[in-house]
């Protein structure tokens, strides 16, 4: 038996260094080179999200936002959009073509936003696939903020109520002054103190604080430094409505053929979309 | 008047522009740089409301402007890492500067609160919000998570259908061997657990019918991808005797590879189901026919007196963005000595009952090697699948059974096999295509048992007293199964048919040879057989699909030729039968809404009898059982169905389902078994129609709860079962019905506190139409598991107890057994466990079942009390 025991651990010994040998650390994607930093983390709060998106009129999508807070930048994104995100990339680094070889939504419906990134403006990137990936820079949005006394815990944290109107839409925030800090999901900042739930009136958007956390280790909020098709705001817009209202025609204008994994047509596809900013 | 109007309106301006005050200044810290960001907020003293706010710039310079008539106000100056400041401030326009002070900001609650679910199709399970501290695999945090379950044996289920597939980083390394995975990694290593629901792995096939199961895809932390892993857990203990339990596993889960290397060696009486397949295995398993009787393990654990030394190594090689190649070796090498009191009551169709007492020994060596070669390439429009394996079951033992005389028993069986499977699907650009799939086995199994003094002396020696008697006997089979069907996209034809045609073919060949006292008594225990058979199917597959609904309805017409020859034992040495069957079968699958699905499947399907039942010559199964079957071929008609309800609102942490099922069997030949007096069985199969049915139903309800993490699982059951049995020469009517309810509870009361309680209450009754009936049995079986956090992230305690109670036990009908252990952490890569099993010292276990007529009472010996010192490294 103990010869028995001894070979097989010797076997098994025998093996693992000749794989060992073989192998050391792999690069990891995206690549470390293109990653630049815009400031280091204090503090990163995640917010479920929850996006009503019309078809049918209940389907809803759930995600998971990340705000990471830095000294003057602050950065938020959605795990489901930069999963796709890196995805698309890593298929573009490999194949050296765009888009995905099977069906994925093509557009994004929050997108990636840096605020105070460069210096007074927000930098917003949004990947439309084989269309490529978008950024645009605008000002610091001003927003108008009512604050009223109505009060609530979120997160255990003592939040005052207030108001404001965004782009199209109506939104209640509730902020907390006990973490001073005037950021907040996506692009609303403004308030005396961090939010921690934001929706529109209207249901379709809403932003929930589940947690908070002082890194342990020195992180930083990274930018990725790579090929953008750079252009104002409303015209990244307009041509993600283009997208959904005709995803195919409008990605064969860029030399995409699209197809369904069977081979089969594409038939009549209406998108369903619902962007924050309307 | 004109006059009076301009002092009047003058003085409104006037008030006016006094009632728009501006404050304004500058923020900078004690050595005069500037602050941004820093939040200026001016209140009311009154109640505290918010008059204005605002920021301090780039040059720590900031501006209000209000309108209020209040005298004076509450300025506050908070910033993150600032201390916050507050002082009274006139309401009027005026300078105010600030000076910081610098102060770390003490958030409450600063932990990771991170929605722990999320995603539509895939769900995504956050793994900290489900892990504890004290977890030493992720298999820990995996049963935490709404609606996955692991069996004891290891197999996960989700919404209680098992998983078809278990990734890592998108890669099947270990090929259905989850058990090492869900075992050896540490929670801390992964980042995200997903669930691919209605997942189907062959992307050419993405567009057809939607499958019930899921599949399980481990996402590692960033850190943990693309260098190697190796952990050793190393374990010393005493009980009566010294106690080892050791392993060592390496694994690499890069980009283009991924392997894993295990070697493991216990005598503590674990098993070896690290290494069991839960999908993907070679088909190969020993066609026995013969074999010592070897005593069971306790139902509740700690009877298994082992030696095992198993290894796996499997590898995975990523040839390029679709490709990948397999190759993985397992081997399993355990020494089982047993033994326990057995007393089994059958039934009789009288109303009497005949009693077997056996206290049984026995000492196995089972060995198991597995070797595996898998070539894959997996794209949208082709799918090419190869997998040859190797598999080597050998297994020995002799042990003594003392009934109304000793009896020594002694066997082998030496199983050596190979398969290879073939997959191709081609599809083309029109959404059609065609599916080809094809396998072959071939497996030989000799195998032997001897048994001294000899028994069945009236059928072996004349009624005449021997020595012993032993049985031989080779099996060498070989079947293959090759498929052919047409393929059409359901998305282009919500309606479509397409042909299948399989042509399957078993050849199997048996040689025995029983003699008693090393002599062949007479021809009649020396035989042979030769069967055959063909098998041809022909049919048509329909599928209808809107939507989110898909019903898939197969209606195969399959013609077979059997050729029974060289026969021995019967009147007829050779024999064929053609015949012809229609078997349709169908699917269905509704996905309603993203809470409500629905699934259905029936079949109707015919199965001739298998070869092994029809082998004419007396065979020694063992020494309670005597065989021969001498009834023709023929065949057994099955109609079964099952549906599944599901609700599944996994962000409010609520799944539930319901599923039914019901089936009938009709049969036209029965197992005869008539006992002798001294209760050993003589088992004939004998024409005789005869029919079983099958009911059930079983709930099920999960719901977790945000506070103190409480989550509640509970489960119900109810089965109905009849079926005919042949005893003693009589056709009896024998009928079952049984219920169950389960339920698990999970709650963490504090931060140093987690609760795992679960419960499972059963009770069956069993009868015969002639009105003999069985006493009913009760069954209970809890466990409660503590574990305490001492330090944080340091020391923890555990204590669990296990109790079972049962009314048919003779004597003592409870049982408790208790375990503790202490956890000592120094860091991320050394963790020392200190395991005490068995406190009360308890050294014997009843069990009592019943099952087909039968009661069994079996007393086991449970391992005495232990303690074991573990070290687990990371190196």
């Amino acid at each position: 038996m103990k010869t028995l025991t001894k070979t097989m651990i010797a076997c098994a010994m025998a093996i693992a260094m000749t794989v060992n040998a073989q192998t050391s650390q792999e690069t990891d994607f995206p690549p470390t080179e293109e990653m630049n930093i815009a400031d280091s983390i204090l503090l990163e709060v995640t917010y479920d999200v929850t996006v009503k998106y019309g078809k049918p009129k209940e389907a809803t999508r759930n995600d998971v936002m990340t705000l990471e807070i830095g000294n003057s930048v602050w950065h938020s994104w959605l795990k489901g959009e930069r999963k796709a995100d890196y995805a698309r990339m890593e298929s573009l680094y490999t194949s050296g073509r765009r888009g995905l070889g099977f069906f994925t939504f093509p557009y994004t419906y929050i997108g990636e936003v840096f605020g105070n990134f460069p210096q007074g403006q927000a930098t917003v990137i949004k990947n439309l696939d084989a269309a490529g990936v978008y950024q645009y820079r605008e000002d610091l949005v001003q927003m108008d903020w009512n604050i009223s006394s109505e009060t609530k815990k979120v997160l255990e944290y003592e939040c005052s109520k207030a108001t404001c109107q965004f782009r199209g839409r109506n939104y209640t925030a509730w902020f907390t002054p006990e973490i001073p800090l005037k950021v907040g999901p996506y692009k609303f900042t403004g308030l005396p103190g961090l939010i921690l739930e934001i929706s529109s009136d209207d249901g379709e958007y809403k932003f929930t604080a589940t947690g908070l956390e002082k890194p342990h280790n020195h992180k930083d909020i990274l930018y990725w430094k790579r090929e953008y098709v750079n252009m104002e705001r409303n015209k990244v817009e307009q041509r993600e409505a283009m997208l959904v209202k005709d995803p195919f025609s409008f990605l064969a204008d860029y030399g995409f053929k699209m197809r369904f994994a069977d081979g089969g047509g594409v038939g009549k596809w209406s998108g369903c979309f619902n962007p924050i900013e309307k | 008047m004109k006059r009076v109007l301009f002092i009047i309106i003058s003085a409104m301006t006037l008030h006016s522009v006094k009632a728009q005050t501006v404050i304004e200044g500058c923020v900078m810290d004690s050595v005069g740089t500037p602050i941004e960001s820093a939040i200026l907020t001016l209140m009311s003293k009154k109640d505290s409301s918010i008059i204005s706010f605002g920021f301090s710039n780039m040059e720590g310079r900031y501006t209000l402007n209000f309108k209020n008539e209040e005298p004076d106000f509450n300025m506050r100056l908070t910033g993150f890492n600032i201390k916050t400041e507050y002082r009274t401030v006139e309401n009027k326009s005026q300078s105010v500067d600030w000076r910081i002070t610098e102060e770390n900001i003490m958030l409450r609650e600063v932990q990771i609160k991170a929605n722990k679910i999320w995603g539509k199709d895939t769900l995504n399970y956050l793994v900290t919000s489900f892990m504890r501290d004290h977890d030493s695999s992720i298999g820990d945090a995996l049963k935490r998570m709404p609606g996955i379950t692991i069996e004891d044996d290891g197999k996960i289920k989700y919404n209680g259908v098992s998983i078809s597939k278990f990734y890592i980083e998108n890669m099947d390394l270990l090929q259905g061997r989850y058990n090492m995975a869900v075992n050896n990694l540490k929670a801390t290593d992964i980042q995200t657990v997903q669930v691919m629901e209605n997942h189907q792995h062959v992307k050419a096939l993405q567009d057809q019918e939607l499958p019930e199961a899921a599949a399980i895809n481990l996402k590692l932390k960033k850190e943990k991808k693309g260098v190697w892993t190796r952990r050793l857990n190393l374990g010393l203990g005493w009980d009566n005797d010294l106690l080892r339990n050791n392993d060592a596993n390496l694994w690499f889960f890069g980009k283009k590879q991924q392997r894993v290397f295990f070697y493991g060696n216990n005598n503590v009486g674990k098993s070896s189901d690290l290494l069991t397949s839960h999908y993907g295995g070679s088909g190969i398993s020993p066609a026995t026919m013969t074999s010592m009787v070897m005593p069971d393990l306790s139902p509740v654990g700690n009877s298994n007196y082992n030696d095992l030394h198993q290894m796996m190594t499997n590898n995975l090689e990523k040839l390029s963005e679709t490709s990948e190649l397999h190759y993985d070796l397992t081997y399993s090498h355990d020494i089982q000595p047993r033994n326990n009191f057995c007393q089994t009551n059958y039934l009789m169709p009288d109303g009497s009952t005949q009693i077997l007492v056996e206290n049984a020994s026995a000492r196995m060596t089972n060995n198991s090697l597995n070797i595996n070669l898998t070539y894959e390439d997996n794209r949208e429009m082709m799918f090419l699948k190869n997998s040859l394996q190797l598999t080597g079951i050998w297994n020995s033992g002799h042990g003594n059974i003392v009934s109304d005389k000793n009896i020594s028993q002694q066997s082998f069986n030496r199983t050596l096999g190979m398969s290879d499977a073939i997959e191709y699907i081609h599809r083309t650009d029109g959404g059609g295509g065609f599916k080809l799939s094809s396998n072959i086995t071939l497996q030989t199994t000799p195998q032997s048992i001897t048994v001294s003094p000899g028994i069945y002396e009236d059928i072996l020696n004349n009624g005449n007293t021997f020595e012993k008697a032993r049985q031989y006997l080779k099996v060498n089979n070989f079947s293959t199964n090759n498929t052919f069907s047409l393929l059409k996209s359901i998305r282009r034809h919500a309606f479509n048919i397409v042909p299948t045609i399989s042509l399957n073919a078993t050849h199997a060949n048996i040689h025995s040879a029983l003699s008693a006292d090393g002599l062949v008594p007479s021809s009649n225990f020396d035989g042979t057989m030769d069967y055959t058979k063909l098998t041809g199917s022909l049919g048509l597959t329909m599928r209808y699909t809107k939507n989110d609904f898909n019903l898939s309805l197969r209606t195969p017409v399959t013609s077979s030729l059997t050729f029974l020859g060289n026969r021995s034992g019967t009147d007829e040495n050779d024999r064929d039968r053609f015949h012809l069957d229609v078997n349709p079968s169908f699917d269905m699958t509704w996905k309603i809404s993203d809470y409500w699905s629905v699934f259905s499947n029936g079949a109707y399907a015919t199965s001739e009898t298998s070869w092994t039942n029809l082998y004419g010559t007396y065979v020694l199964n063992n020494y309670r059982n005597i065989s021969r079957h001498d009834a023709d071929i023929y065949d057994e008609e099955r109609l079964g169905a099952r549906m599944k309800i599901n609700y599944k609102d996994i962000f409010n942490g609520f799944l539930a389902y319901v599923e039914m099922s019901a089936s009938r069997s009709n049969r036209k030949v029965i197992y005869s078994t008539t006992f002798d007096k001294n209760s050993l069985a003589t088992v004939t199969m004998l024409y005789a129609p005869n029919h079983s049915n099958s009911q059930g139903i079983t709930a099920n309800l999960h719901k977790d709860f945000d506070w103190k993490e409480m989550s509640i699982d509970l489960t119900g059951s109810l089965q109905w079962n009849n079926g005919q049995y042949m005893r003693q020469s009589e056709l009896v009517n024998h009928h079952t019905k049984g219920h169950s309810i389960g339920g698990t509870f999970r709650c963490s009361p504090a931060r140093w506190l987690d609760l795992d309680v679960s419960g499972n209450y059963s009770s069956s009754q069993h009868g015969t139409s002639d009105g003999l009936s069985q006493r009913g049995i009760h069954n209970f079986t809890g466990t409660c598991n503590i574990k305490f956090t001492i330090l944080k992230e340091k020391l923890f305690l555990g204590m669990a107890a296990n109790h079972s109670y049962n009314n048919c036990r003779q004597g003592q009908k409870d049982y408790t057994f208790f375990k503790a252990d202490a956890t000592y952490s120094v860091n991320n890569n050394l963790r020392f466990t200190l395991e005490a099993d068995n406190l009360l010292n308890t050294r014997k276990y009843v069990s009592f079942i019943n099952s087909d007529m039968t009661e069994h009472y079996r007393v086991y010996h449970i391992r005495p009390r232990s303690i074991m010192l573990r070290a687990a490294i990371g190196i």
